[in-house]
């Protein structure tokens, strides 16, 4: 029961390295500019940079949370 | 075929640990190379690096299955585990600057890529694979880098690190096997019973540490199993809790350069010394243990136990992944 948080917390990230893999594989990866290949890649992996941000930004703000409750 | 030398490598892999640790604890208490166990009473000393018998241990397995084999991938595997070894032993023999282990361990990628024995593909659960041909040669070189230090970051407890590589480990053996990669599935046997045999030493109370060169050394290798088995995403949601454990460090300290040993402790020994306690200070990193202490103080041994339990579920998901990962939607 007192692991039941951080075992919440393994779950989210597994959550949102799935849900990532969707959005990476399904919408992202189909992608072609009119501008050719090197910009349609430039952008994929602009999408992927901001994706890895927003798994952190999101994992950071959880884990205020549960600090601010716990330890502080 | 190398199916046939899978008990041959695991006899050699976990007696080799289970029969040389005893002399080796002798040889360096003898020499003096010995550490603080910093979550002890009288603060004891404990014969440090158990790396080097890891190390002999892992190179006559592998070398044993290479030349049964000839598999070029099983070469890379080793070469990157004994690179990742000296860099942990330069670390054992002298505290180096934060920036060393990750800096140095993008060498230990470097066989990798010089043998070729990887695919430029990722396979993900439900949705496919990528192809991703420049993106993975660096992918190859972090992930060696980032799977070393997650490793080493989890050794702070007796027996943490040696009890948790032994369960992340398991779900790579069993994706590698469902896989039909059968000699990557061998070669990564070593991982988990020099894990194992090891953890009979150095679990509560410790009579040996494996030190950087240990934890390094099986970090890097569980990284090169994971490469040049293309099971990259399973072994990265085995390996969760250590993640989790290194991301919560560097989003507090915000400097990979710190060298962890000149960080606050996030947990320390209780006023009557039978528990430990999380620190209550701010600027502390939240670390995994300090996370698992959030709910009040707990023994050294309990910990571990709770590192281990995260490490079972986490191994619990990876498995699931792997199966997710022959199913495409």
């Amino acid at each position: 029961m007192r692991l039941a948080p951080i075992v919440g917390f393994l779950v989210v990230m597994w959550a949102l390295i799935m849900l990532g893999s969707y959005i990476l594989l399904k919408l992202v990866s189909p992608i072609e500019l009119p501008q050719g290949s090197f910009a349609s890649s430039a952008l994929k992996a602009v999408i992927a940079f901001a994706l890895v941000i927003a798994w952190i930004e999101i994992l950071v703000q959880i884990k205020n949370v549960y600090i601010r409750r716990k330890l502080v | 075929m190398s199916f046939l030398f899978a008990p041959i490598i695991s006899a050699i892999a976990f007696f080799v640990v289970y029969f040389v640790c005893p002399p080796l604890i002798r040889y360096l208490k003898n020499h003096g190379m010995t550490v603080n166990d910093v979550f002890k009473r009288d603060k004891n000393q404990v014969p440090r690096p158990g790396g080097i018998v890891i190390i002999v241990a892992i190179v006559a397995a592998e070398l044993t299955l290479f030349f049964a084999t000839m598999n070029y991938a099983i070469l890379a595997i080793l070469s990157t585990t004994i690179i990742a070894f000296f860099i942990g032993f330069v670390d054992d023999k002298r505290v180096m600057p934060g920036f060393f282990k990750p800096g140095m361990l993008v060498a230990a990628a470097l066989p990798i890529i010089l043998l070729g024995t990887y695919d430029f593909y990722l396979d993900f659960p439900l949705f496919g694979s990528a192809k991703i041909p420049l993106l993975y040669i660096a992918l190859i070189f972090i992930a060696i880098s980032i799977a070393g230090n997650t490793i080493n970051s989890i050794d702070v407890l007796n027996g943490a690190a040696s009890g948790f590589v032994a369960i992340a480990s398991v779900p790579l053996i069993i994706t590698l096997f469902l896989q039909n990669k059968i000699d990557i599935a061998v070669a990564a046997l070593p991982l988990l019973l020099t894990a194992l045999a090891f953890y009979s030493y150095h679990k509560y109370p410790s009579r040996i540490f494996p030190g950087d060169s240990g934890t390094v050394a099986w970090g890097a290798m569980y990284g090169a199993i994971a490469i040049v088995g293309g099971i990259e995403v399973v072994a990265t949601v085995a390996l969760l809790p250590a993640i989790m454990n290194s991301f919560l460090y560097f989003v507090n300290v915000k400097r990979v350069a710190t060298e962890h040993r000149k960080v606050k402790r996030a947990a320390m020994l209780s006023d009557n010394h039978d528990l430990i306690v999380a620190s209550k200070e701010n600027d502390v990193p939240p670390t995994l243990v300090r996370l698992i202490l959030a709910n009040g103080p707990m023994h050294e041994r309990d910990i571990a136990k709770s590192i281990f339990k995260l490490a079972g579920f986490s191994a619990g998901l990876a498995i699931l992944t792997a199966i997710l990962v022959g199913i495409s939607l």
